[in-house]
């Protein structure tokens, strides 16, 4: 129960040690009862997230398929997102989609804490809020990209995008092999986290 | 940083330094890009000074914010990719100061 | 070198990239659901949140995991902003902890 105790450093002594669930449902309970939040939005919310599809895949099979409108999201991500019927409420931070396709391969990384686009990428994978991601990204990136199977050629330059400050990235991937003749449901099912940090690209079948 | 100042807004294009310093509180100017030199190569738009914000406070008067370009060998010692590697980092006008 | 402090992680020497990929835990899924509405409901902000888990000390910034530091950082607010209070907290936590079956 150390949530309550504070030393005289300022750090809490114990909170690390409290059982986690116990602790999140009593805040939970208490900002509920604070009238803060209501308890059904907040349970709509913990059962929404569950791993999915992130919500801008459909998105980038639209960008595939139509130049202009690859245009528009490389120029106002945000904009283009409407337009393609994703909800983004005015309170998130503003995205910012980096090209994939051209000469050079773009890798994302949150170096200071693990900032990411949470209305575009759904849930960030664990890797990417880990220690080991967030020092190494950005001083090798060809190392780290080679432990996730990518190897750059060495002759294509590789541009790290350290996610520091107001803004959120994603990449927009080259297509896979045989993406004219597939379908955009099939299409959408290549586009995961992975792919739009700049650590994997999208495969069919 | 201590004294806030009237932003001035620099071009695409101009070369500047990412401040040394290391104040006390929050801020978000990682140390493996400070006393660095970059390139200016994108307005990111007028953003509340995180600084500020960290301590619940309005961050108010706005900061701008750039997309500052480093080459990697010129970030890290011995880098050995390609010699046109770049890191994009934002940063805050008040931690830049022109690098010519 | 310059000085850094301890979540100041960019470019420092550390081991492989465990890419194994998993659902959340379900007080994390809670935990990131907390947060996320909290914050558009303009309970804290963003970076007050994160200054509270900068302010972890380096043991523990380290050793606890991503969410863990979130659920530090958000109790931590909601007290100093008055909106929880500390004799509520050990009182709701005492009754969670014996509702999930644990014990103190």
């Amino acid at each position: 129960m150390g949530a309550t105790r504070v030393g005289p450093s300022g750090h809490e002594a114990g909170i690390l040690q409290d059982d986690p669930s116990a602790l999140a449902d009593a805040v939970a309970d208490l900002v509920v009862a604070a009238g803060i939040l209501d308890r059904n939005t907040l349970e709509a919310a913990v059962a929404a997230r569950v791993p999915g599809p992130p919500p801008v895949a459909p998105v980038i099979v639209r960008a595939w398929r139509d130049p202009e409108f690859r245009a528009r999201l490389l120029s106002d991500a945000f904009g283009a997102c409407v337009e393609a019927g994703l909800v983004l409420a005015p309170t998130w931070p503003r995205a910012v989609v980096l090209d994939n396709t051209g000469d050079i391969h773009h890798l994302i990384v949150c170096t200071l804490c693990s900032c990411h686009s949470r209305p575009l990428m759904g849930v960030p994978p664990a890797w990417y809020k880990a220690h080991e991601y967030r020092s190494r990204a950005v001083r090798e990136p060809r190392a780290v990209l080679a432990e996730f199977g990518l190897h750059i050629d060495q002759a294509r330059p590789i541009r790290v995008q350290d996610a520091s400050a107001d803004l959120r990235y994603v990449v927009l991937p080259a297509p896979p092999e045989g993406w004219d003749r597939a379908t955009d449901a099939a299409l959408a099912t290549t586009i995961t986290p992975e792919v739009l940090l700049g650590v994997s690209l999208p495969r069919l079948g | 940083m201590a004294t806030p100042s009237e932003p001035q807004a620099l071009a695409d294009g101009t070369p500047v330094r990412v401040r040394r310093a290391f104040p006390p509180g929050h801020f978000r100017t990682p140390a493996y890009v400070r006393g660095k030199l970059g390139t200016i190569v994108a307005t990111c738009g007028w953003f509340p000074n995180p600084e500020e914000l960290a301590y619940g406070r309005d961050g108010l008067p706005k900061r701008i914010l750039y997309r500052v370009r480093f080459r990697q060998v010129d970030l890290w010692h011995g880098y050995d990719g390609h010699p046109d590697d770049t890191l994009d980092i934002d940063v805050y006008d008040h931690w830049l100061e022109r690098g010519d | 070198m310059e000085p850094r402090r301890h979540h100041d992680l960019g470019g420092l020497n550390a081991g492989p990239v465990d890419r194994n990929v998993h659902a959340l835990e379900p007080w994390e899924a809670r935990t990131d659901a907390l947060v996320y509405l909290l914050l558009s409901r303009g309970a804290f902000k963003t970076d007050e949140l994160r200054r509270e888990i900068e302010s972890l000390g380096p043991d523990e910034y380290r050793d606890a995991g991503y969410y863990h530091r979130w659920l530090h950082g958000t109790v931590r607010l909601l007290l100093e902003k008055g909106v929880i209070s500390v004799a509520g907290l050990a009182t709701a936590l005492e009754a969670r902890t014996e509702l999930n079956g644990g014990s103190l």
